[in-house]
């Protein structure tokens, strides 16, 4: 095996699109592995965090395994991380989602709902549907949303959104339904978005291919 | 609120409606049944869930991910050697109307396996556009093919009474794609046919799937009286219909002693080959001309899957009035079973065109049949189950129950 190989964990802890999250980094010829085994996740050179489901059962999962403590020594340590939808919602200091608590806490904000209603105007919540997202407070020339045009449409499925007290960090934001969120965040070596690149065409695995191409990946 | 208990469930489905943990799909879910035995007074099995509320279907998807498909196409090139045909005739047959199944299983036998395969078509009801364009793309991309088109009166009355009957109108298309095969394969002396996926995939019981080898009880018959088309007798279709038997020859089974004496084998492709519907329908694209219908299908979200019949529409609003389960259902199912949708996704998708009436070829097929579209809709009214169905305060039917959760009774 050639040593200088780079590795990228998918970090797999029960909860995730775990299946095309694979085939997007495939299609872009990253090295990846679906793992949850901690050695295997402390040797790699990058991390993909994605998921699907509920933040409080996400979390205990991670922990159960010891996964929350070696991700953010990694991530602290400089090594790059992607997280996705969920994914981008456990980096976050907290949630407010029922029953849930602490994230890990990499990004400082807060994980919120959707409200039922806008001025009389029912919101459907989950958010599932293609929606676009426009730039904010970051160029994204030199970021992995470099093939995107402004106002780009991607696939979003999800009923909590961040909210960054650093508005600095926010790459993008997304309207539904009058609600204006952060629909991804850049700051370091962390990288994430609210939507699914890997479920959004072409201009989706674009993010997949320039992120691995902005972290020496391929 | 009504006691569920004291409602009615008709063809023998549980009264109590569940749904898996794991995809959309309800426990209302009938097994696959012989289909010249179905008559009015048939009982349904229905899909199996285990402990955890998982469906078959799902466990079956579990096992399929553990398979070694190395394995199992050595077997299959075991089974291709041993039919396998140097002569110019053909070793193997492929029943297909040109949809994405057909055209990928009669593609990999002739060009990856390189076995000679006659394809037949027992067609649908009625082609639509883009039904038959296929067709003809399939066999212009490399194959010989055998067409059989049935005594078109007595299709008509079939399909009709089928679905006065049994609110089936898919049950002559179904004879046929079951029927016609081993026909043809034993007057050309062809030992092998070959479908593609076995129905267990979608909810037989386990065992089923376990085996390559359909069972001969879905396309035999020993004796004639205890055959039923549109769920009347042969007897009956003769005496008060006035059928003639040799009209309605070309939708019975093969006898058993004559399919024995041919030895044919009928075996699922997708036994040996991983079946993935999507990855199937990329494989037809760039293989075959196939293309999608540009439309959404009514009743789904898909635009790729059973677009050849203007009467498939109309099939998936019957099992959604019969079982509580639309198109939409079965084929988010099978896309949460296949890692393409989340089970979230899944239930949004029911939510918004679960039951949707297909009204695009509706009229096309009421016409075919003679049927007064407001009969057609009463008889729907009759084949509701209390168990499933109830009024709202305005009048209109509702779901009890459904995935969604926002049912009558929920």
């Amino acid at each position: 095996m050639n040593s200088n190989i780079r590795k990228v964990s998918i970090i797999d802890y029960q909860l995730g699109n775990l299946y095309s999250v694979k085939q997007a980094c495939d299609a872009v010829g990253m090295n990846v592995l679906i793992t949850s085994d901690l050695d295997e996740i402390l040797n790699a050179d990058a991390l993909i965090l994605p998921g699907v489901g509920a933040f409080n059962e996400a979390m205990n999962n991670l922990k159960k395994n010891g996964l929350d403590t070696a991700i953010q020594n990694k991530v602290n340590s400089g090594v790059p991380i992607f997280g996705i939808c969920l994914g981008q919602q456990l980096l976050f200091t907290e949630s407010e989602e029922f029953g849930a608590g602490k994230g890990l806490d990499l990004i400082p904000g807060v994980i919120k709902r959707f409200p039922e209603a806008i001025d009389e105007l029912n919101i459907k919540v989950p958010h599932i549907t293609w929606n676009t997202v426009f730039k904010y407070n970051q160029d994204w020339k030199n970021t992995a949303f470099r093939e995107l045009e402004n106002n780009e449409f991607m696939y979003f499925i999800h009923s909590y959104y961040a909210e960054p007290n650093d508005e600095a960090c926010i790459l993008s934001m997304t309207n539904y339904s009058g609600v204006e969120f952060c629909s991804s965040v850049k700051i370091n070596n962390i990288f994430a978005t609210q939507f699914h690149p890997e479920k959004s065409a072409s201009k989706g695995i674009s993010i997949y291919k320039n992120w691995a191409v902005n972290n020496n990946l391929l | 609120m009504s006691n569920k208990n004291d409602l009615e469930a008709y063809f023998g489905l549980p009264n109590d409606v569940r749904f898996c943990t794991k995809c959309v799909m309800s426990n209302q879910r009938p097994t696959s049944a012989i289909e010249f035995k179905h008559t009015k007074e048939s009982k349904k099995t229905t899909m199996h869930f285990d402990e955890d509320g998982v469906c078959d279907a799902c466990r079956t998807a579990e096992i399929k991910d553990g398979i070694d498909w190395g394995m199992r196409e050595e077997e299959l090139i075991k089974l291709l050697d041993k039919h396998r045909k140097n002569d110019g005739s053909y070793d193997c047959l492929v029943p297909g109307s040109g949809g994405k199944d057909s055209a990928y299983q009669a593609h990999v036998l002739k060009y990856k396996y390189n076995m000679n395969p006659l394809t037949v078509t027992w067609p649908p009801i009625l082609y639509t556009d883009y039904g038959l364009q296929n067709w003809k793309n399939w066999l212009d991309s490399g194959f010989d093919n055998i067409s059989f088109y049935r005594n078109g009166k007595v299709m008509k009355l079939l399909t009709k009474l089928s679905i006065e009957n049994l609110l089936h109108p898919f049950q002559t298309f179904i004879l046929g794609q079951k029927n016609f095969a081993p026909k043809i394969a034993a007057q050309y002396g062809i030992n092998l046919i070959f479908y593609g996926e076995n129905e267990a995939e979608y909810g037989n019981p386990l065992a089923d799937n376990m085996s390559s080898l359909r069972d001969k009880s879905y396309f035999s018959f020993e004796n004639l009286d205890e055959i039923y088309l549109a769920g009347v007798s042969i007897k009956e279709l003769m005496e008060n219909y006035g059928v003639r038997l040799s009209d309605l020859m070309a939708f019975l089974p093969t006898k058993i002693e004559d399919l024995d004496k041919a030895n044919i084998e009928v075996h699922y492709l997708g036994y040996y080959l991983k079946w993935t519907p999507q990855e199937v329908y990329y494989y037809a694209v760039e293989n075959t001309g196939f293309k999608a219908r540009p439309h959404r299908t009514q009743g789904t979200f898909s635009k790729y899957s059973g677009i050849d019949d203007k009467i498939d529409d109309l099939h998936f609003y019957t099992t959604y009035i019969k079982f509580g389960i639309g198109r939409t259902t079965y084929d988010a199912s099978q896309e949460i079973r296949n890692k393409h949708l989340t089970r979230e996704e899944g239930v949004a998708l029911v939510k918004r065109f679960d039951g949707e009436f297909p009204d695009r070829y509706f009229n096309d097929v009421m016409e075919y049949i003679g049927m007064e579209p407001e009969y057609f809709h009463e008889l729907c009214d009759k084949f509701r189950s209390p168990h499933l169905w109830g009024k709202d305060m305005f009048g209109n039917w509702k779901l009890r129950h459904n995935v969604v959760g926002n049912g009558l009774d929920d």
